[in-house]
């Protein structure tokens, strides 16, 4: 691990500056019991940077996706098991963890076939590519940062230092933060050397890729830019492998290539973590179309619970047109008049926050607006649909991160609109018996369809009966507001509102000549304070309703995700003699988790045969070819194919590093990574 | 998230740049050329998501077919995961990876450069933001970021409130208080693009105040969303791609 540690106090408390407390402080009489010297490396303790070498670990890596000849792919391995060096420190304000990669650049000539030769030489001081390298070091590190933080907890401070400083301890957020260095001396400790080309080199030409070991100022100005050249380099500079999408074969093949002892209950949970997602992919199409068609019921009974609402937020509007401070924002902030009018402008703020038109009659038009059957059945839709593409999340296999992903999609776009038919296994139970399961499965989660005039007697749990009884929660709103339709709620979002708007018109070149007509200025003054009231009133009740219906549809989502679990545990850990015997919870997913587990056996059936390797090598051979998967699968997206997923566990070694080093302080546990 | 992609499947040639922080992708179709840029570290791409339509001459038209056939008919050899970047080219049905510093990857950069020059001013829908620290009058100084529709089309997008970052520009970085309010356009009009879908006129620039933040000099501000991708489909088909952009913090003197 760390080879040696070294401890930079680069900082010193400005308490403890002075050496000694003023006499009567309870620090002069901790210092004449423990002596200056102690007092002041106990305060010093928590306000400094802290720096310490480090090694994490790299492991060979074998990738099956070499089809340099077509249909002769071979396995290739990458990466080495020297370990990636570089520094972790911690301090500033807030605390942060810092790791910061120190890239030696140089200058070296490369063979025609990419092979370094000749001298390596010193880049010097007035090249041109001191300044770019510099610039890669401040801008590729720079994709990295907001993307992760290391939690832990602090124990409560006991002892004398908790009678003098009391703290309760609690929950530590330590953002990380990630920095690279150059060293353009030959000799200067560096953790990576790099060969820098100046512009006259392209890269791309013969014997020029771009690789981690060489950087080059000129790549033709692509759009795939430099930044995110080397920001995937520097990935590597922290010792991430590469790792690309998986067949479900080549991912136990990984995971066994990971930790032998471990594989085989990984890949069993593996397996049945793909089912029930296939299960959850199967059923978002049913259950979605099921919510939507019920949209105009669950508006209309809303609508008719929406009474208290619009009465709630009328007084609560008027109430906050009139605060002085808001009225004082729009005169400040509403439109401008000439000198003459200017004077007016008092008037008419007043007369426009105060007016019914623009209180009770923008209550009524935004709780209509908002209740009507469209927004509703949008926000809805949205939310349910987020909510059950959250359970595609990334899985913890036996505690490695795991993208699983179901290949097609639910033909609904991210706002929860269904925009074209389902593809792949999320179309699965669109025919045939799996469709009757899915609607027996959408029947007890979301509840049958009102076909007549009496509505149908749903199961309590059932969500359109959920959704349609949170009505009766508002019939006290009447006597006061809730929250997010408070008075003090609406004038936020007013100063919110006229902020923003200034901020538009200023930074969009939207700014108008000042009014100079009488009855102008007026409509204006009242447009502004109606289109303010009417933003601010949208706002709270789109805020009002996501916050009554999301955890509905949470809920709901939940206790089907459960319901999967527990049938594809059942289905998948029963043997096949005794599986008729078990009676199912619910058939319907039953069935689904057994057809669509049938699939995936069959698809690694299939694949395992195209791919079978020579015994006493590696479990799979990349040479053949395999059949198309419905369930891919990978472990570091975020260094192959996509651009926004970090995962915890790229960022666990850090956290392995930082519980190691030296950087924890007095009464801190284990630190864990998390993504932000 | 399992959402309708960008349909490419007409593409004589589709190239797809993916990294950390970037994603952009370029498409030749029979009538005419689109990029669409979701993500960049880079200027001036950074602070841009949206569509842009690329008049291609008859010179870049044909090198690209011609690439574009040789994709098809397996060509152009697949460069696997030989640990460094590589773009992804498709055609006729068929994918393959190449290095981003490759033979092929210098071929796609000598054609789609200039094209891409022409692209940038032509956005057809996109935004672009801007960030600014500035005190309205009455009101304290607030960070916000300003998303103009800059095509000749509206831009529909959603927000992220979590995915707000301020990152200074020697790696510190924080998150920004989630925004309970979206966008607001100049005259009072909520757009929202938190709680409902925002569409952004064309010209028309919407401001979200960033509540509780502050900036530092050299600072940027970065945030994601869906944007609605137009492109050479009905405007119901349109996917919802998710971007990111960023730009650095213009600071009162």
């Amino acid at each position: 691990m760390k080879a040696s540690q070294r401890h930079e106090r680069s900082r010193e408390p400005s308490r403890a500056k002075g050496g000694e407390a003023p006499p009567g402080h309870p620090l002069a009489k901790l210092q004449q019991a423990a002596g200056n010297r102690a007092v002041n490396q106990m305060l010093r303790a928590e306000d400094t940077v802290q720096r310490v070498p480090v090694t994490a670990p790299s492991r060979q890596e074998t990738l099956f996706n070499q089809r340099g000849t077509p249909g002769q792919a071979t396995a290739a391995v990458y990466g080495g098991s020297g370990g990636a060096t570089f520094d972790m420190s911690r301090g500033g304000t807030p605390d942060a963890v810092t790791v910061t990669v120190r890239i030696r650049f140089v200058d070296q000539a490369r063979t025609a076939a990419g092979a370094d030769t000749g001298p390596k030489t010193v880049i010097p001081a007035a090249d041109p590519r001191r300044a770019w390298a510099q610039g890669m070091c401040t801008t590729a590190p720079g994709v990295w940062n907001g993307r992760a933080r290391l939690a832990g907890q602090r124990e409560a401070r006991t002892g004398i230092g908790g009678m003098i400083s009391p703290d309760p301890g609690g929950p530590v957020a330590l953002p990380l933060a990630f920095r690279a260095v150059p060293v353009w001396d030959l000799t200067s400790p560096a953790d990576k050397e790099v060969r820098v080309f100046s512009a006259a080199t392209v890269a791309g030409s013969a014997g020029h890729p771009i690789d981690a070991a060489h950087y080059y100022m000129n790549r033709g100005g692509y759009p795939f830019s430099e930044e995110a050249i080397y920001a995937h380099e520097y990935g590597h500079l922290i010792g991430l492998p590469d790792e690309y999408s998986q067949s479900n074969p080549q991912m136990h093949a990984l995971m066994h290539d990971i930790d032998p002892g471990t594989a085989a209950t990984r890949g069993a949970a593996l397996d049945r973590e793909t089912v029930r997602r296939m299960v959850l992919a199967a059923l978002t199409r049913p259950l979605h179309d099921r919510v939507d068609a019920a949209r105009g019921e669950i508006a209309a009974a809303l609508r008719r619970g929406s009474g208290p609402v619009r009465q709630s937020l009328a007084g609560q509007l008027r109430a906050a047109l009139t605060a002085p401070g808001v009225r004082n924002l729009f005169e400040l902030s509403g439109p401008t008049a000439s000198a003459r009018l200017t004077p007016r402008i008092h008037a008419l703020v007043n007369a426009a926050t105060a007016a019914g038109r623009n209180t009770s009659g923008v209550a009524g038009r935004v709780v209509t607006s908002e209740f009507a059957t469209p927004a509703l059945g949008a926000l809805i839709n949205n939310r349910y649909f987020q909510a059950l593409q959250g359970v595609q999340g990334n899985a913890d296999v036996g505690g490695l991160g795991v993208n699983i992903n179901i290949e097609g999609h639910a033909g609904i776009d991210a706002n929860g609109v269904a925009v074209t038919n389902a593809v792949g296994v999320w179309n699965a139970a669109a025919t045939g018996a799996a469709a009757a399961n899915a609607t027996g499965v959408a029947d007890r989660v979301a509840g049958a369809l009102r076909t007549g005039r009496v509505p149908p007697v749903r199961p309590s749990g059932a969500l359109l009966r959920q959704l349609e009884s949170l009505p009766s929660g508002w019939a006290a709103f009447s006597a006061a507001a809730p929250a997010a339709l408070s008075s003090a709620v609406l004038q936020a979002d007013l100063g919110t509102a006229l902020s923003a708007a200034w901020l538009a018109r200023t930074l969009g070149g939207g700014a108008g000549a000042p009014i100079t007509r009488g009855p102008a200025l007026a409509a204006a003054v009242d447009a502004s304070v109606r289109n303010a009231a009417t933003a601010a009133a949208t706002n709270a009740v789109r805020a009002f309703l996501t916050a009554e219906i999301n955890p509905v549809l949470q809920t709901s989502v939940t206790a089907l995700v459960a319901a999967v679990h527990d049938e594809v545990d059942r289905v998948m850990g029963t043997p096949a003699g005794a599986l008729a015997s078990a009676a199912p919870r619910d058939p319907d997913i039953a069935a689904l988790a057994t057809t669509l587990n049938t699939q995936l056996q069959a698809q690694v059936t299939a694949a395992t045969a195209a791919q079978a390797a020579a015994p006493g090598t590696t479990p799979v051979n990349p040479g053949a070819t395999a059949p198309a998967q419905s369930v891919t699968y990978g472990t570091v997206n975020m260094m192959s194919d996509n651009t926004k997923v970090f995962r915890p566990d790229q960022f666990a070694e850090l956290a392995n590093q930082f519980n190691g080093s030296g950087l924890r302080r007095d009464r801190e546990g284990s630190f864990h990574a998390e993504t932000v | 998230m399992s959402t309708p992609a960008l349909d490419l499947s007409a593409a004589r040639l589709a190239v797809t740049w993916q990294a950390p922080g970037t994603h952009q992708v370029f498409a030749l179709f029979d009538d005419g050329a689109w990029f669409w840029t979701l993500a960049s570290p880079a200027d001036p791409w950074s602070a841009l998501a949206g569509a842009f339509r690329c008049d291609a001459g008859d010179g870049e038209r044909a090198a690209l077919l011609d690439l574009g056939a040789r994709v098809a008919a397996g060509a152009v050899p697949d460069s696997g995961g030989t640990g460094g970047l590589a773009l992804v080219l498709a055609a006729g049905g068929r994918t393959v990876r190449v290095d981003a510093g490759g033979e092929a990857a210098g071929e796609v950069t000598r054609a789609t450069l200039p094209l891409l020059a022409v692209g940038r001013r032509r956005p057809v829908s996109a935004i672009e933001v801007r960030a600014a620290r500035m005190a309205p009058p009455g009101a304290p100084s607030v960070l916000g970021l300003a998303f103009t529709a800059i095509g000749v089309e509206p831009t529909q997008l959603r927000l992220d409130a979590e995915s707000v970052r301020l990152i200074g520009a020697d790696g510190p970085w924080q998150q920004v208080p989630a925004p309970r309010m979206g966008l607001v356009e100049g005259a009072g009009n909520l757009l929202d693009g938190l709680y409902a879908p925002a569409v952004i006129p064309a010209g028309t620039t919407g401001a979200w105040v960033l509540a509780g933040a502050d900036a530092q000099p050299g600072q940027r501000v970065r945030a994601g969303g869906t944007v609605r991708a137009s492109g050479p489909w009905a405007e119901s088909n349109a996917p919802l791609l998710a971007f990111e952009v960023s730009a650095p913090v213009d600071l009162p003197r």
